[in-house]
This record gives structure tokens, C-alpha cells and sequence, in this order.
């Protein structure tokens, strides 16, 4: 069990950290949401916070993996939408200039 | 040496001819300037073959506006590249001193840092003077280089300068952002004090403007420590 919470935990930080590093996602609001989002994931993720989970609302441990898994799942869904919202945005930063470089370029 | 100098311009009409008159007497250099959707659209009295004008009629940001005219000086090949802004803050006469300083350091990257840019009153000012203070001592911290104003719109870039950052597309308020490409990218950063004229227009830095880009230098700088080599 605890092995599945570090292995997903890390999982999320690393996949989130290549993303940043090969400009999948941009430094923008939804990038820094998302980092917060994969934070949170891993802090539900961490022993001492599924413990109280299970305490105060009488969780059985096979339903704490249900719950891990949701939220690994919604992260990689998040994380696909951002990309995905980041890149139609990038295009249409790069056409807007395209678009302004010619023309200027056509008033010389 | 073919020199572009980069007028970003929003509402202001009332300066940026004087502004452009100003440089085309004193230096040998073209001017673009670019209007940022001014409510009233910029007029330039004397256009000529010196003098470009582009306008946006969405108002973009001045980071768009300062990649399309970094992207220009790339592609028609100039070799200096000067940002002034177009309010009347900078002297004109600063240009020649940003130059002198690139030449002598052998600058990539030469920053006209404010020397009385804190020196307001009021409740903003200070909110603006603390954003500021945390924003130049974590940059200082982080690439520990000596610059005391990392928003300085007075800008030089060199020919290797404008190649290495004309694929940056930055945010609303850009030059911290270009300052940190630049010493990422290896570029050598130099800078010159200069002092600030009272402008003649509002600044457009709101205390909302000023926390998005608080939140937004937070950002870059995380992804200036994971994108260094």
C-alpha cells in the first residue's frame, strides 16, 4: 500500500517536472495550478494524511486505493487538458506575430 | 552598426512624437514603434523610411509587442536593438550611454537600471515598493548578479543577444523575464544607472496588474531554476 502511494506520488512530481522541462506546459496560471494540483495529490498520497482519512471517515483501505487511483487519474487529465490549452494558446501567440512580422515586413 | 530602437506604445500620443523626433536627431538608427491598441490610434508625424509604425488594434501586452520587435530586428539582421519607453520616462540621451557601456563590457545585454524608481508616496507605492524589493532581491539571490532593478523597460540587446531571445514570448511585463533568458541562455548582463523622468501618463501597473505579475515572476523564476543548465 505504501509502496503504491510513493511510486504514484513520485510518478506525479517527475511527469509534472518533464513537462515543465520540455515546454509542454508554459509557466502560466494553469501550470502553476496543475503543480499545486500534483501537490496535493502527493499530500493526499502521503501515510500520515491517509491515516486521518481512514480515521475520521471510517475508510476501509481497500476503498483508500480506489481513492488514490481516482485522483492519479484526474491528474493525468488535468495535465492533458493543460497541455492541450497551453499549446492552442502558444499557436495562437505565434500566429499573432507571424501575422504582425508580415506585416511589417510587407511596408518596407 | 544597424541599430533598431523600440518604442512600445499605449495611449501615448502626447510623448512619442517628441520622443521620435529626439532620436532620429541624435542617432543614426531606425525607429519601430509599436501601439500596443491605443483607444486613440498612435499617429506618427514624421513617418518615413526611418520610422515604422505597427499597430495592434487588441490591446497584447508589451510582451507580445517586444517579441514581434525583436523578431523584426532578427529578421531584417540589425545588430543593436534598444528598448525605450515611449511615456516619457526614459532620456534619450541614456541611449548613447547604453551603447558606450555595451561596447566597453562587451555586453550582450545592457539594463538602464532606475536609481530613483522607489521614491513615490501613498498606500500603492509602497504595496509596489515591497513587490518590487522581494522581486529584485530573490532574482539578485537566485542568479547572483548584481542588478537593483530587474523591471527596467530601458533595454540593450546586441546582435547574439536578439537571436538567443527572439524566441522568448513573455508575459505582460517582460524585462525580468528577458533578464533571466539572457543570463540562462549565457549572455553577458551589464548596467548603466539612469534616472527617471516623471511620467506624463498613469502608470499602468494596478495593484492587481502588480500581484499577477508578482505570482508571474514567481513562476518564471521556478522555471529559470529547473531550465538552467
Amino acid at each position: 500500500m505504501l509502496t503504491m502511494q510513493l511510486i504514484l506520488s513520485f510518478f506525479i512530481l517527475i511527469l509534472y517536472l518533464i513537462c515543465l522541462r520540455r515546454g509542454l506546459l508554459d509557466f502560466d496560471f494553469m501550470g502553476m495550478s496543475l503543480g499545486l494540483f500534483s501537490l496535493i495529490v502527493v499530500l493526499i498520497n502521503s501515510k500520515t494524511f491517509i491515516s486521518y482519512i481512514g480515521y475520521f471517515l471510517s475508510i476501509e483501505s481497500s476503498q483508500i486505493t480506489i481513492i488514490i487511483v481516482l485522483f492519479g487519474f484526474l491528474f493525468l487529465i488535468s495535465l492533458l487538458t493543460a497541455i492541450l490549452f497551453n499549446k492552442m494558446k502558444m499557436n495562437q501567440i505565434e500566429l499573432t506575430l507571424k501575422i504582425a512580422l508580415l506585416e511589417l515586413l510587407d511596408k518596407e | 552598426m544597424k541599430t533598431l530602437i523600440f518604442l512600445p506604445c499605449f495611449n501615448d500620443n502626447d510623448t512619442v512624437n517628441g520622443l521620435v523626433k529626439e532620436i532620429l536627431a541624435k542617432y543614426q538608427a531606425r525607429c519601430i514603434v509599436i501601439d500596443d491598441g491605443s483607444q486613440v490610434p498612435i499617429i506618427i508625424d514624421q513617418e518615413n523610411d526611418n520610422v515604422i509604425l505597427h499597430r495592434f488594434e487588441r490591446n497584447q501586452g508589451i510582451g507580445i509587442c517586444s517579441a514581434l520587435a525583436l523578431n523584426y530586428a532578427k529578421h531584417e539582421g540589425y545588430d543593436a536593438f534598444i528598448r525605450i519607453d515611449s511615456d516619457g520616462e526614459h532620456n534619450v540621451s541614456d541611449i548613447e550611454r547604453l551603447m558606450s557601456e555595451a561596447s566597453a563590457s562587451k555586453a550582450n545585454v545592457v539594463t538602464g537600471q532606475r536609481t530613483n524608481f522607489n521614491k513615490k508616496s501613498g498606500l500603492l507605492d509602497f504595496l509596489k515598493n515591497i513587490g518590487k524589493t522581494f522581486i529584485n532581491l530573490s532574482s539578485r539571490k537566485l542568479t547572483k548578479i548584481e542588478i537593483n532593478d530587474w523591471w527596467s523597460g530601458m533595454m540593450y540587446f546586441d546582435k547574439k543577444a536578439i537571436y538567443s531571445l527572439s524566441s522568448v514570448r513573455p508575459g505582460t511585463y517582460p524585462e525580468a523575464e528577458y533578464y533571466l533568458s539572457a543570463i540562462s541562455k549565457d549572455l553577458i548582463i551589464s548596467t548603466i544607472d539612469i534616472e527617471q523622468n516623471i511620467r506624463d501618463g498613469e502608470s499602468t501597473m494596478s495593484l492587481k496588474r502588480g500581484i499577477i505579475v508578482v505570482l508571474r515572476f514567481c513562476i518564471v523564476a521556478l522555471s529559470y531554476l529547473i531550465k538552467r543548465r
